[in-house]
Order: structure tokens, then sequence, then C-alpha cells
């Protein structure tokens, strides 16, 4: 199984070590034609508009067509990328994942903080660096995750996103709730 | 970005000729640029080839140890 990392910018080494720890095989995608070899997708944090800038038109058409057949977990910037709508501000988005979401809700970078959350029942870390906000999610997405009351990670299909860096915690449940799906996918 | 390192980190200088003067607009932007493919693609030798061609020349800085210890960046923030 080979999961693809998002490589153009941000914090995808610190995806790449979380699932090599989960023994998953994994490769650096800087260009569009290594996401024919992977069986899934993490785009990581870090800065979505910069992630659009070094896509490129072509690349961004090749990355749409990807995650609506192939699974993809996006954290932070990666969710924002994979939202229907981006506020504060506007954004184009990869519409893989029927939310609305809103940059930088939090505030600024002094904003930044690790809370504790609730992954179904149970209690998990939650790293949030100038963080976005759900503030729409439509009826196909299911909330895996809350944090005060908020929907802070989420899934519709075969798409999964973390508005928080699992990546930046010791915790791997996520990951492996990723790992899962793309399990199972390879099933069909 | 070939040592290890996740990123890399591009000060004021980028704007500048020489410690005083700024740079030519369209070149700063053009070693902007360069910088920002080759950090990303620093495995490729094609990309890194192709963002050299044409650069007037490296991006001019201030040496770390000329400044004063309260204009490191290292000492700034919370």
């Amino acid at each position: 199984m080979k999961i693809g990392v998002l490589a153009l910018q941000g914090d995808f080494d610190a995806h790449r070590k979380r699932l090599e720890e989960l023994a998953a095989e994994v490769v650096l995608v800087k260009k569009p034609e290594q996401l024919a070899d992977i069986d899934g997708l993490v785009i990581p944090g870090g800065e979505s508009g910069t992630f659009l800038k070094l896509l490129g038109e072509a690349g961004f058409e090749k990355l749409k067509q990807f995650v609506s057949t192939k699974p993809t977990f996006g954290t932070c910037a990666g969710a924002i990328l994979l939202a229907k709508e981006v506020e504060n501000p506007r954004q184009v988005g990869l519409g893989a994942l029927d939310i609305g979401i809103r940059r930088n809700a939090y505030g600024r970078q002094v904003d930044s903080s690790i809370r504790q959350g609730k992954l179904g029942q149970a209690l998990i870390e939650m790293v949030f660096i100038r963080a976005p906000k759900i503030e729409r999610v439509g009826p196909g997405v299911e909330v895996m995750a809350t944090e005060s009351g908020d929907p802070v990670a989420v899934r519709q299909g075969k798409v999964m996103a973390a508005t928080f860096h699992p990546e930046l915690s010791e915790d791997t449940r996520i990951h492996r709730a990723f790992l899962d799906m793309v399990c199972n996918g390879k099933g069909r | 970005m070939q040592l290890g390192a996740e990123s890399v980190f591009v000060g004021s200088g980028i704007f500048m000729k020489d410690s005083t003067n700024f740079a030519d607009p369209e070149e700063a932007a053009k070693r902007a640029k360069a910088i920002v493919l080759a950090a990303t693609h620093f495995n490729d030798p094609k990309v890194l080839l192709e963002v050299s061609e044409e650069l007037t020349g490296a991006m001019k800085g201030l040496a770390v140890a000329a400044l004063d210890e309260a204009h490191l960046l290292q000492t700034r923030g919370w």
C-alpha cells in the first residue's frame, strides 16, 4: 500500500514519519505524474494559497481528478484545499468535501493552541495552528471528531479532513483510520 | 534541503541588491521564484537548472556574525 504525501510545501515530513511508523510505504509527491502510483494521498498542513500557487492549473486539475477517485486525507491547509467553500479570504477549493470552511478562524499565530478534543467518545490531543473552522457540514458528511462542540475532523466517502494536526501528536488513531480507509478501498 | 531540512527561511535580503540598496523588483521576483522552486524541487536537477537560468546572481545577505543579538531571528517572538 503506497501512500502519497503532497510535498510541495508544509509539514509533509511530519506526515511521512507518522505513516512510516504505521508501516506504510510513503511517496513524497511533487509532480502530478506521481499521483498515478499511489493508493491514497495525504495533503499536509501548510499554507493552502501556496499549495495552489505551486500546483498550478494543470497540477490542480490532476489533483481534483485524484481526490474524486482515491482516498485522500487533508489536515489544516489540506482540509481547506479539499473543501467546497472557503472563506476568509475566499479561495478556490477541490470541492471534494461538502463543507464550508473559514480560514484562520481562531485568530493569529499567537491564538494557536493544543487542546483536548473528542474522537468519538475518546479524548484525543489536538494541535491547532492558525486553524480553520468547519462552518458548514453537508448532509453526506460524517463528523469524526469535535472540540468544544465544533466539528474538527470529518469524513465523506473516501475523503477525510481534520482542522488540527494529528501528524504533530504522538497519537496515531486518526492516521490509522485513514490507512484503514485506504485498505478497505483496495478491497472493492 | 538535501541535508534534511524541512524548509528554508528567506529573510528580507531577498529584496536587496546589497546591504543598503534595493534590487530591481523584477530581478528580486525572479530570484525569489527560483529559491521557492529550488527548495520545493531540490532533488530535481531539471527544475534546478531551469530556475537558475539567467539569474543575475545569488541573494546578497547580511553576515549573521555582524548582527546585534537583538536583531537575530531566534531571539524574537514568544
